[in-house]
């Protein structure tokens, strides 16, 4: 994990992550990790691996199974001037720690008028996939991304993950982290050392001109590939990553719906009320109306808790043939 | 403010009713109240009365006449007040928003509302007041910014939906020539501009190119809507004929030979009619615009088929001899329709000029004014447009009548299509 490697390498996402929590710890005493099991057992999904070797007990620290009481103790540590980055084994456990994320962190610094901050950082492998379940496959950022007070961001490479948990452990203000479970072992070139990334920016990914496919996290990588067949088909898609939920890079959005006249937003949280919503009315709202040339499509997850069954966990989200359909629909005339 | 008088639901399960009695015709002032007509439903015979007091106007219920629920049977006016437009859908509308004709049972996934059925004018105030215009946010700001008036468009859009696409300034694209020319070959004297049929483009011309000699001057032409044309509003064989001969005119194209087949043929004919002293001699296969008949079938099978094996069948029918029709004629033509909005496009202009399975409208050709020779060549097997058609030409057309050939002489008798052009190419610029 550490420099040894040459300059031009690549990392698993997993990987880039736990090298951005150790630059950040050996640059700032204040960085400190917190989670369950994170430390010998190096986390859930291993992101924090030997890293309790390499920092000690203090500042790699398995809490109690008690995300409440864990959160609690975060917010109180960075309020006190740490920074620490609080691991969630799973974000559905997010809804135990509500208290002290949503009332708590998103709103000291404005209920004290600007004298204190919370410089959080929550980590939370999420989505589905994994075959884990109805409590434990969950997209949840949409609940967070509600939030004033709170940012949120959703990296979907390795680059990036890296680059902006570095972001997020520098910000003054709480930033909530989103992990996909089936991004962790994904390869893609990391750069050495340390470096941030904007917390407020989305990507273009692919240019295209006929139709813009709007995508968080996973679903980035489905888009990708959906459009590269509809390539084959004639059809050009512009693929968006929109890397951060809240704030919310409007304009990359707007300026590529203006160019294209059509949006497909595809996420895999509920499509009722989700981050596609918000997009999709963004757009509706904006100048970008006027170029609309189609209806703006919403392509989420099923209206339903997420299956164990495997094959009816990957039919209630978004897959790469349910893009290639709608994006093809949508260029068509949409409905 | 007018009231509409709606067929009533009179109890939980009745989708539709029949007036029974009429107490009031049109302009008899009644009162709030006054019974005004009885309804019939399987289980009841009920008085409707009426809701507003007025003068009755625009009743169009026949006594006994079955009709949906909702259905509008009249009005009530104030004094001095006219009936509200939408009692009379404009044509237009009903073509704009209403499925295609389909006037055979060939198979389509979104199966389209019977045309039989009658319009059902919704009971909603709003949508009473004007038919539903269905235009993008893209295709209402262009119109706007263009001083284009969006009823004059045709949508080719799901459910008529005018789309950026339909409105003819294209998104940044040429906005004086939408029509694609290609010179298949350049040569001396007047070139020949070849006009291709429904649903196809000037690639399709390259067998009988082939057969051509070499210092022919030859262009093709995408006809609007198709190939690599962009789209036009066409009402008429003479819409297309325009649009053809201001490409020619931006090509700097003086004089020409007309070829055109099926629909071409017809846009050859008309386009003939309308520059009669720019055309030097004038071909035509099968042509459109001589006749009303035509296969609608074939029309609505080609708007309308999904997947390659369904056009294949369809296609069948251009043909004589099935053996002809290989595999790649297929998959092209298929690739072809399968682009977006194609068919969509496709089936709006169908519905202007072949609406029902019948031509609507006529080349308009006053033969004794065309002093150029005239060749018309039909097959004798042509399921899609009767050979009867050249039946009442007068005595100067030439007509080659053409056995075991169908709706494709230019490739079912290419080397014969090929010879006849030549002739009149060599006639009349000897002439």
């Amino acid at each position: 994990m550490s420099a040894e490697n040459a300059a031009s390498r690549e990392l698993t996402y997993s990987q880039a992550i736990q090298e951005a929590l150790a630059l950040a710890m050996e640059r700032d005493d204040r960085v400190f990790l917190m989670g369950e099991d994170i430390g010998v057992y190096g986390g859930a999904f291993q992101v924090t691996g030997d890293l309790v070797h390499r920092f000690g007990e203090d500042r790699v620290m398995d809490t109690p199974i008690s995300e409440l009481g864990g959160a609690g103790v975060a917010v109180g540590a960075a309020l006190l001037g740490q920074r620490p980055v609080f691991e969630f084994q799973f974000s559905d456990f997010a809804a135990l720690a509500m208290e002290q994320i949503v009332n708590q962190a998103a709103k000291i610094r404005y209920m004290l008028g600007g004298k204190a901050s919370v410089p959080l950082v929550m980590r939370f492998p999420s989505g589905s996939g994994t075959g884990a379940a109805a409590q434990h496959s969950q997209s949840l950022e949409a609940w967070l991304a509600h939030v004033p007070g709170l940012k949120v961001v959703q990296p979907s490479t390795p680059h990036d993950a890296k680059g902006m948990l570095l972001a997020a452990i520098e910000d003054p203000d709480p930033v909530m982290f989103f992990e996909h479970k089936l991004l962790y072992k994904m390869k893609g070139p990391v750069p050495e050392g340390y470096y941030t990334e904007p917390l407020h920016e989305a990507r273009v990914r692919r240019v295209g001109d006929q139709v813009t496919i709007a995508a968080n996290s996973i679903m980035v990588h489905k888009a990708l590939d959906a459009a590269e067949q509809l390539a084959a088909e004639g059809i050009s898609a512009e693929v968006i990553d929109l890397r951060s939920l809240r704030p919310m890079d409007y304009r990359t959005v707007i300026d590529s719906v203006c160019k294209t006249t059509r949006l497909v937003c595809v996420y895999e949280g509920t499509k009722q009320f989700g981050i596609g919503t918000e997009v999709a009315a963004a757009i509706a709202e904006s100048d970008a109306f006027d170029r609309l040339d189609a209806p703006i499509v919403r392509l989420g997850g099923a209206d339903c808790p997420l299956p164990y069954n495997p094959d009816l966990e990957r039919a209630a989200v978004p897959q790469v043939p349910d893009i290639v359909a709608a994006v093809r629909r949508t260029v068509q005339g949409g409905r | 403010m007018a009231t509409e008088l709606i067929l009533p639901r009179v109890d939980m399960d009745m989708a539709e009713g029949k007036i029974a009695y009429w107490y009031v015709k049109d302009g008899d002032q009644v009162t709030k109240g006054q019974v005004l007509f009885e309804i019939e439903t399987d289980k009841a015979t009920m008085e409707v009365d009426a809701p507003a007091a007025g003068i009755v106007a625009g009743l169009c219920g026949e006594i006994g006449e079955v009709m949906p629920v909702g259905q509008v049977v009249g009005w009530i006016l104030a004094p001095g007040e006219g009936l509200p437009s939408a009692a009379e859908p404009p044509v237009e509308a009903a073509v704009a928003e209403g499925p295609l004709p389909a006037p055979a049972s060939v198979s389509s996934p979104e199966p389209a509302p019977a045309p039989a059925a009658p319009p059902v004018v919704a009971a909603d105030p709003v949508a009473a007041g004007a038919p539903l215009l269905r235009a993008t946010p893209l295709a209402r700001s262009l119109a706007r910014e263009h001083g284009i008036e969006l009823r004059s468009l045709i949508g080719s859009g799901p459910q008529g939906r005018i789309v950026g696409a339909d409105v003819p300034v294209g998104a940044g694209g040429n906005r004086t020539s939408p029509l694609h020319l290609h010179w298949w070959q350049r040569g001396s004297g007047a070139p020949v501009v070849l006009l291709h049929g429904f649903g196809a483009d000037h690639a399709g011309w390259r067998p009988l190119v082939s057969l051509l000699p070499p210092d022919m001057p030859l262009i093709g032409i995408d006809l609007p809507n198709h190939g690599k044309s962009g789209r036009l509003p066409v009402e008429s064989l003479q819409d297309l004929a325009d649009a053809v001969l201001r490409r020619l005119d931006q090509e700097g194209v003086d004089r020409f030979h007309l070829l055109g087949h099926s629909l071409g043929g017809g846009t050859a004919l008309a386009a003939a009619a309308l520059a009669r002293d720019r055309v030097r001699s004038l071909t035509v296969l099968a042509p459109a615009g001589l006749g009303a008949d035509i296969d609608g079938a074939f029309i609505d099978g080609l708007v309308s088929a999904q997947t390659e094996s369904a056009l294949r069948a369809v296609l069948l029918r251009l043909f004589h001899d099935p053996a002809v029709l290989s595999g790649s004629f297929v998959a092209t033509a298929f690739q072809q329709l399968q682009a977006p909005g194609r068919q969509a496009a496709l089936a709006a202009l169908a519905a202007r000029l072949m609406p029902a399975g019948r031509q609507a409208g006529s080349a308009g050709v006053a033969w004794p004014t065309l002093r150029v020779p005239i060749k018309v060549v039909w097959g004798r097997a042509d399921r899609i447009l009767p050979i009867a058609h050249a039946a009442d030409l007068p005595g100067r057309v030439a007509v080659h009548l053409l056995h075991d050939v169908g709706h494709l002489p230019q490739v079912e008798a290419a080397g014969l299509v090929a010879e006849l052009l030549q002739q009149q190419w060599r006639a009349a610029e000897a002439a």
